[in-house]
């Protein structure tokens, strides 16, 4: 297999590099993981980040004990001293401001993952009822406006179109869906983050960090 | 057509993979972290692996008969969304140093395409050797412990062989209402598609998704074996026409 991945110039090692588009606070972890000690000021200058979303990071992170204080000075935040403390790895902790773990998106991550790993073609039913969880529940519903969604950002062909069955009293039998090997309208290969659906029907790739679709440029 | 939630189902085998990474990342730190689940296909292994992936948010990986040592490290940088390196020691490192590091579990599914070859069986034990505490779980057919025998170190360092379960009545209680929960179906039905279905969790969803149809379009209340009658069960044996 060829690397597909692009190459950003001027960075870090590639081994505490994620590949793809990178938001600020996996920026900040980085810089961390390759400090392992340090303070406001080269913490936010190593990641190239604006000393306010560093702050409130590094506070979250302190709150759920993934960097302590080791400065021992009481007070500002400009003053303190931290290290590492708990190290899990490239992917930066989600976190609330309260330093407890971020669920939102764990529906749409875990249908991203059992589409990229389904052989073959697959409806919104099975999507949701693979993707649910005992801990996160995938509705049919939020399953089909999802399938919908990657259709229209060139992630998905339809196999099968949806079939009426007169017979039946349900009506109908849902379309089937195949994840392309390359996305049709960037020719990219979709990667591990899953895409997301931003405000306006907007579709957002995180791992090309790039928006693949927007509902306004679509003519059907 | 607007369905209820939907529930998901501990049918045995999601129960056993579960409880087999449970057990492994839980384990003693010096205990050695491998795991094998394997069984005919049908069983349900991949939708048991599945559910760990999920649920312990682990990388999961589908071996494929074409994969050499390189792509199957570079296949499983990609899913932790890692840059790889340039070459395979520098990769093996980077892949043991995210394990140790997330402690998040490496499922390998279909790795008997590993288990024939003697580099990739050498390579998973070296990822599993250089990493600190990693969990690696391999996933495959009925005589993937047969073939992993052959290679003696990597036989000793498996924790757990885990036979997947064949398909109970009690599994088939838990499948129907996600696949047919707006239409009931009677144990005696249920036992006949679990007679019927020779192990397999796929067949019995099948064969569930077709008396959901024929009881939708006949207006049963409930799916008995009484009015299910002698119509053809989907056996996996050879496609049978139904007509309308």
């Amino acid at each position: 297999m060829t690397e597909t991945r692009r190459k950003v110039p001027g960075r870090r090692p590639a081994h505490l590099e994620m590949a793809g588009g990178k938001p600020k606070r996996q920026r900040i972890w980085e810089a961390i993981r390759t400090l392992k000690e340090f303070n406001l000021i080269n913490c936010a200058h190593k990641a190239d980040v604006d000393m306010d979303t560093t702050k409130t990071y590094l506070q979250t992170l302190e709150r759920a004990g993934f960097i302590e204080d080791v400065s021992g000075k009481r007070g500002g935040h400009d003053e303190k001293r931290w290290q590492l403390a708990r190290d899990i790895g490239m992917e930066a902790p989600r976190l609330t401001k309260e330093g407890k773990p971020v669920t939102q998106g764990m529906g749409t991550t875990n249908m991203w993952r059992v589409m990229r790993l389904t052989k073959g073609d697959f409806d919104y039913l099975e999507i949701a009822r693979s993707a649910s969880t005992p801990e996160h529940q995938v509705k049919p519903e939020t399953a089909r406006s999802y399938l919908k969604a990657l259709h229209s950002a060139g992630y998905l062909d339809m196999v099968v179109a949806p079939q009426t069955k007169p017979a039946m009293k349900g009506g109908k039998t849902p379309a089937r869906w195949r994840l392309l090997p390359y996305n049709r309208i960037n020719s990219k290969k979709p990667g591990p983050r899953a895409p997301m659906i931003q405000r306006l029907k907007r579709v957002f790739d995180p791992n090309w960090a790039e928006v693949v679709f927007q509902e306004e440029a679509d003519d059907e | 057509m607007s369905r209820p939630a939907n529930q998901t189902a501990d049918i045995t085998n999601v129960d056993l993979m579960h409880a087999t990474t449970l057990r492994l990342l839980g384990r003693p730190a010096g205990s050695d972290g491998m795991a094998v689940l394997y069984g005919p296909s049908g069983f349900g292994k991949t939708q048991a692996a599945t559910q760990a992936y999920l649920r312990h948010n682990g990388y999961f990986v589908r071996m494929s008969d074409q994969w050499t040592c390189k792509t199957f490290l570079q296949k499983i940088l990609i899913e932790m969304d890692i840059q790889p390196e340039k070459t395979g020691a520098a990769m093996l490192d980077q892949v043991a140093q995210q394990l140790s590091a997330s402690s998040r579990p490496l499922i390998i599914d279909e790795a008997d395409y590993a288990a024939d070859k003697p580099r990739l069986v050498q390579l998973i034990r070296d990822i599993h050797d250089n990493s600190y505490k990693a969990s690696i779980i391999l996933v495959g057919e009925e005589a993937l412990p047969q073939k992993l025998a052959k290679w003696e170190r990597f036989h000793s360092r498996v924790l757990d062989w885990v036979p997947a379960q064949p398909v109970s009545l009690d599994d088939a209680r838990k499948l129907v209402p996600i696949y047919s929960e707006d239409m009931p179906v009677a144990d005696d039905l249920l036992q006949l598609l679990v007679d019927e279905a020779r192990g397999s969790v796929r067949r019995v969803g099948n064969n569930l998704n077709l008396i959901r149809e024929e009881g939708l379009s006949e207006g049963w209340d409930v799916a008995t074996l009484a009015n299910w009658g002698n119509r053809t069960l989907y056996t996996g044996k050879a496609p049978t026409r139904r007509l309308p």
